[in-house]
């Protein structure tokens, strides 16, 4: 017994032991930020020994010192090295900061998670999910929206009161992504101006070549919501969401508005089993790349982001780059062309980052010097930097390419609010979305009749929240 | 005397047995202590906040909590949706029976003496041990039909194509996908329920079995009258397992096909009530309801059987 005794003081006393252990650790990292501006000396860990060493430096030119954290969804770049290659160029600026890196597979749902407590890291890429009014009771501001707006596209989504929480690390433009050699070989000329058009190209690739016209890509689930970021663009309208939905309180669905022109394209090709791949459920997103490279696929909706992602592809099969091509959607209004760009991942500080300053410097110099947008060939949040190579086509066809108005004070999440409430959630992806039904009754060649009865049950549902929220 | 003697005997016994009894819940103690902990941190403390959430209007950040008392319950009763969701688990019920009777037959059979039994037990027990997203991947080419440009047909149609048939599209077809689902997990489920019956089987008696051949059974009344009153117990435990089961399904449908083509459960639409819709209170509120429903099943199938006996 004695020796159980024994035992069982040594458990409690390790025990006690990596619990000091624990306090130390956060201990060091706070003397070590403070010891921005107190005395070093004042820090009497070992612990924070390399922090104070950072903090004696007077020679840094920024005086920042401390290990930060970023917390983000690039799995792949983790991988390959490209986010530590990263770090030298922000060490060139503060040597004394070290960057540590985790990314998440599932990162929507992690970092969801990790915030019910106040650990998340010290950098984060900004969690789409979190409403808007809720982003000061996380991240630090960066400053005032006036004074950052001349610089920076797309912050008007992530500003409360006037305070931007978070900063673009880059963009996309909503589209089609097609195998130019494919549509050529098809005999076509000249990219489609209308829907029709688009349509009839799409049964001369069937006609002319072994191509499938059109990849559903349908078992990954959210490439159908890659059809919902052309709505916008085919409103031709900076503020159609804020001032004909939510303002004057316009139906989603009615004959030619955006989404019937966007979902009723969708609907035609999904119900004509000739235009695309014979069995959506078992779809391959990663056999999908370099298909596409290999002109086995003409077309997809898809953002202009993909485009680097299939040209990797397309070189590793031997294939040329240069055929993956990004068009339009073709809804002429007027007869011009709109697209619009929207912001990728946002990127923001922990408010409760021990290094909160070292934090907010990683971002500002992610998201304007690091050069992430560009190598990702996505088109930079800064404004006035140029358009990435991958969108020539739209000089050509004369795209006006716009950005969203900023939203109001009396709507802001108002949309997402009504989106999320009434369950329509025309971003989203669970299996009762009206996307899938629309899609899956187009499957079933259950005809145009069915796709007028889901418009009908989106619009009710729709309008009965919207009135509930605005009132 | 003797009786004194016997007496201090029993208090030096008392306090020996005094010492040891301390000595082993001493034991008994710190053996617990990791597990109940583990238990509690992550299944007691969650579980309970989940039915503190269900009275509350939150989303994932757990921003802005309001408390709403009866409101979700009341939304999940007056949704006829989220039950609808309910009508897939009579393809799983079934499928679940399926896979008994055959589990039952197999373990049977591997239980008398043929070749290479332990061999056939391994190949049957091993799906159950595989990653259910590996399956997911197998069961999406098993029942892929092909375009001939970016893929060929799948296993399954390769063999009907073999037969002269006509490909199907198992997976896109509403009801057949269902039928697929259940056979994924039929396949992936039943090394389960074969290993806990060989177990059962093998715990009666060798004696009995030869007493039954001395007097002439054949292998049917062997089953019959030796095999299934005793492992009855086991017989009941699976077939509560299997109604649970069939009312809570979710990785195999989930994984595969999304809940899409029509083959969501309720489980699915309780996280994409969460997750998806950000109604984490709501979606607690289903949990909650999906637990009473399985504990009434529970208890209407104990009393049924109960009574049987």
């Amino acid at each position: 017994m004695n020796t159980k005794f024994k035992k069982a003081a040594a458990m409690i006393a390790a025990l006690a032991m990596t619990g000091t252990v624990f306090t130390a650790c956060s201990s060091g990292n706070d003397d070590g930020a403070a010891s921005d501006d107190t005395t070093a000396s004042a820090a009497g860990d070992t612990t924070s020994a390399a922090a104070d060493d950072g903090a004696g430096d007077t020679g840094s030119a920024s005086g920042l010192s401390g290990t930060i954290k970023v917390l983000h969804h690039r799995t792949d770049r983790d991988q390959d090295g490209t986010m530590t290659k990263l770090t030298e160029g922000f060490n060139a600026i503060y040597p004394d900061v070290k960057v540590e890196y985790q990314s998440f597979t599932n990162y929507a749902d992690d970092i969801a998670t990790m915030m019910q407590s106040d650990s998340y890291g010290d950098v984060v890429m900004t969690p789409q999910a979190l409403k808007q009014s809720d982003l000061p009771n996380f991240f630090a501001s960066f400053g005032s929206y006036d004074e950052l707006s001349p610089k920076y596209y797309w912050l008007e989504n992530y500003s409360v009161d006037g305070q931007v929480y978070a900063l673009p690390t880059g963009g996309t433009a909503s589209g089609i992504l097609y195998n130019k050699k494919v549509w050529a070989d098809a005999g076509i000329t000249e990219l489609p101006k209308t829907t029709a058009e688009f349509i009839e190209c799409l049964g001369k690739i069937r006609d002319n070549t072994e191509a499938i016209p059109y990849y559903t890509n349908y078992n990954a689930g959210w490439t159908i919501v890659q059809w919902q970021s052309l709505v916008v663009g085919a409103s031709g309208d900076p503020s159609y969401i804020n001032q004909r939905l939510l303002t004057d309180k316009e139906d989603l669905f009615s004959a030619g508005s955006p989404y019937d022109a966007v979902y009723g394209t969708m609907f035609d090709i999904y119900a004509d089993p000739t235009l695309h791949e014979e069995d959506p459920m078992t779809t391959d997103w990663e056999g999908c790349k370099p298909a596409m490279a290999q002109g086995k696929i003409g077309t997809m909706v898809m953002g202009s982001w993909a485009i680097s992602q299939f040209q990797e592809a397309a070189t590793q099969v031997g294939a040329d780059p240069a055929d993956i091509g990004y068009m339009p959607f073709p809804n002429s209004i007027d007869g011009k062309i709109y697209s619009v760009s929207s912001n990728d991942y946002m990127m923001s500080a922990n408010k409760n980052s021990a290094n909160l300053d070292a934090a907010k410097a990683y971002v500002e110099w992610f998201c304007s010097d690091s050069g992430f947008a560009q190598n990702e060939g996505e088109i930079s949040g800064l404004k006035g930097a140029p358009m990435p190579e991958t969108l020539s086509s739209f000089d050509e066809l004369g795209v006006e390419l716009f950005v969203e108005a900023p939203t109001p004070e009396n709507l802001i999440g108002k949309f997402d609010d009504i989106a999320k409430t009434s369950e329509v959630d025309p971003w989203g992806d669970a299996s009762t979305n009206f996307k899938f039904r629309m899609a899956e009754a187009a499957f079933d060649g259950k005809g145009r009749e069915e796709y007028d009865n889901i418009c009908a049950d989106v619009n009710s549902r729709w309008n009965a929240t919207r009135d509930e929220i605005l009132g | 005397m003797a009786k004194k003697l016997s007496m201090s005997n029993g208090i030096e016994q008392n306090n020996k047995l005094g010492r040891s009894y301390w000595n082993k819940m001493l034991t008994v103690f710190l053996f617990l202590l990791i597990p109940t902990v583990l238990l509690v941190i992550f299944t007691y403390i969650p579980a309970a906040n989940m039915i503190g959430y269900s009275f509350e209007e939150r989303d994932q950040f757990g921003v802005n909590v309001t408390f709403v008392g009866l409101k979700n319950y009341k939304t999940v009763f007056t949704t006829p949706e989220y039950f609808a969701a309910f009508k897939n688990s009579l393809y799983y019920l079934a499928g679940s029976f399926i896979q008994l009777a055959l589990a039952l037959f197999l373990a049977t059979i591997l239980c008398s003496k043929i070749r290479f039994s332990n061999f056939f037990k391994g190949v049957l027990f091993f799906p159950y041990m595989i990653n259910t997203v590996a399956v997911a991947l197998i069961f999406r080419r098993f029942f892929q039909k092909g375009d001939g440009v970016t893929n060929t047909d799948g296993t399954l149609n390769s063999i009907i194509a073999l037969f002269g048939g006509e490909p199907i599209k198992f997976l896109s077809t509403e009801g057949l996908v269902n039928i697929c689902l259940v056979f994924v997990s039929i396949w992936r489920y039943i090394g389960f329920d074969l290993v806990m019956f060989i177990g059962a089987i093998q715990s009666v008696s060798p004696d009995i079995y030869e007493a039954a051949e001395l007097d002439g059974a054949n292998r049917f009344q062997v089953f019959k009258y030796i095999i299934a009153p005793s492992i009855r117990p086991i017989i009941l435990l699976q077939m509560i397992l299997a109604v649970k089961g069939a009312i809570s399904v979710y990785e195999i449908p989930f994984i595969i096909t999304g809940g899409r083509i029509g083959s969501s459960t309720f489980v699915i639409q309780t996280t994409e009530t969460a997750f998806k819709f950000q109604k984490v209170g709501l979606a607690s509120a289903m949990a909650v309801v999906l637990f009473l429903i399985i504990v009434v099943v529970t208890i209407i199938q104990k009393l049924v059987f109960k009574e049987e006996k």
